[in-house]
């Protein structure tokens, strides 16, 4: 999937950060290092990044620093699981997910009431799916099926998830985040969601 | 004695660790540690080979340690040789000694006087290089960076020193002296003897000593 991608020339004037900045926080793991990507260009090599994700995480960055330091705030902002449980029914109180997600998770799974983090990421996703409005009941079940299986190949969650869709049949499918993939003609993505970003928000919402 | 409940690892002749977790760590002999090492103080004083992570509060090597993984430390100072293969992370890092590190290289603040490699990325918000050896560093990326000449107490200019090579630096605020550098870019430029740049990219100010070569100045803080 081809993204937009923002030269850091670009990005120091338009975040209005210095150089400094922006290496302290890469040092601080505040900006991940896949998303420098470097790229030949006529002056040499050049380092370039996907424009949204940074433009937004550095707004987080400024907003946070203030009052978080910086290396609680990068363990916001990791991928990398956290330590977080909540019960189900918080997470609807919180108004993280809604009733619906929660209760098709509850039936699904059976003898949750404690949801470890993967957990509630999975319930966010089934959250997520059913407010799209473009997944079925049905094809939300089949998410929290398949979602164990996604979670032990890409262990850290770096990873989209889409529901291909074929004559009105849905199937789930895990993907890095970048990676190009080809389809029936006929067949479609009916809903994607970026897990990483997910987790992220999460993160932020639940810590 | 004092650091709790961690326990001490001494090693005086020659001997080989799995690792863990350890308060005060000495090596004066020679040591094969093959797991991660985590302790509060390391010190090394012989040989050290360390053949996954590192990570020390504060580190001190004074004879020579090699380490296959990263390298974490709060407080870092090496007196003696240090090579690092994966990356090397410290608040505060100096040295005067000979470190080579494949991987990127970070600081808080940083302090070079010996010898320097790195393969990757050296960044920090303050670093300061006296230029008592070959500095060479692929990209850097600072908040501050000070480059001069090794202070000596009588006769400086007659003593050798060395240079620092770089292919891009970018910071907001450099002073350079003998400086090979492809790329440099920061808000504030200042070239002093010995300098070579083939580009420089400033956004406020710029000025250069006579006898530095410069190959071209961009001004990137005017619009075009």
């Amino acid at each position: 999937m081809d993204e937009e991608l923002i030269s850091k020339k670009e990005l120091l004037d338009l975040a209005r950060i210095s150089y400094g900045q922006l290496y302290r926080w890469k040092r601080k793991k505040l900006i991940p290092e896949e998303w420098f990507i470097r790229k030949a260009t006529f002056t040499g090599q050049e380092t370039f990044f996907p424009r949204d994700k940074i433009l937004s995480r550095i707004e987080q960055i400024k907003q946070w620093k203030e009052d978080v330091p910086l290396d609680e705030l990068a363990k916001r902002l990791s991928p990398a699981g956290v330590e977080i449980e909540r019960a189900g029914e918080d997470l609807v109180r919180l108004g993280i997910v809604g009733d619906l997600a929660w209760r098709l998770y509850a039936d699904a799974v059976p003898n949750v009431r404690i949801l470890a983090f993967p957990d509630i990421v999975c319930v966010y996703l089934v959250h997520e799916a059913l407010e799209s409005g473009q997944v079925s009941l049905d094809e939300a079940r089949q998410l929290t099926a398949a979602y164990p299986r996604f979670v032990t190949v890409f262990r850290d969650m770096q990873m989209c998830v889409d529901l291909v869709r074929k004559l009105g049949v849905g199937t789930w499918l895990a993907r890095a985040p970048n990676a190009e993939i080809a389809l029936d003609p006929q067949a479609n993505v009916a809903f994607s969601v970026d897990v990483a970003s997910a987790v992220e928000q999460l993160k932020l919402r639940l810590m | 004695m004092g650091d709790g409940a961690k326990p001490k690892l001494t090693v005086m002749g020659q001997s080989s660790a799995a690792g863990g977790d350890f308060g005060r760590v000495r090596i004066m002999g020679q040591a094969v540690v093959k797991g991660p090492l985590t302790c509060e103080h390391l010190r090394v004083m012989g040989e050290l080979e360390a053949r996954a992570d590192v990570s020390a509060e504060a580190a001190t090597i004074m004879g020579q340690a090699t380490c296959r993984g990263d390298v974490t430390a709060a407080k870092l100072q090496v007196m003696g040789a240090l090579e690092c293969d994966g990356h090397l992370s410290a608040g505060v890092f100096k040295t005067a000694g000979e470190v080579v590190v494949r991987g990127n290289c970070g600081a808080d603040r940083a302090l070079i006087r010996g010898a320097l490699t790195v393969e990757g990325l050296f960044s920090a918000d303050e670093a300061r290089f006296r230029l008592h050896g070959p500095y060479r560093v692929r990209e850097m990326g600072m908040g501050r960076l000070t480059v001069e000449l090794p202070r000596y107490l009588w006769k400086s200019s007659m003593r050798r020193h060395g240079t620092l090579e770089a292919d891009v630096i970018e910071a907001d605020e450099v002073h350079l002296v003998h400086t090979r550098a492809r790329v440099v870019r920061a808000q504030v430029v200042r070239l002093g003897p010995g300098c070579e740049i083939e580009c420089v990219e400033y956004g406020q100010s710029y000025d250069a000593h006579p006898d530095a070569k410069v190959g071209r100045v961009i001004d990137a803080g005017r619009p075009e």
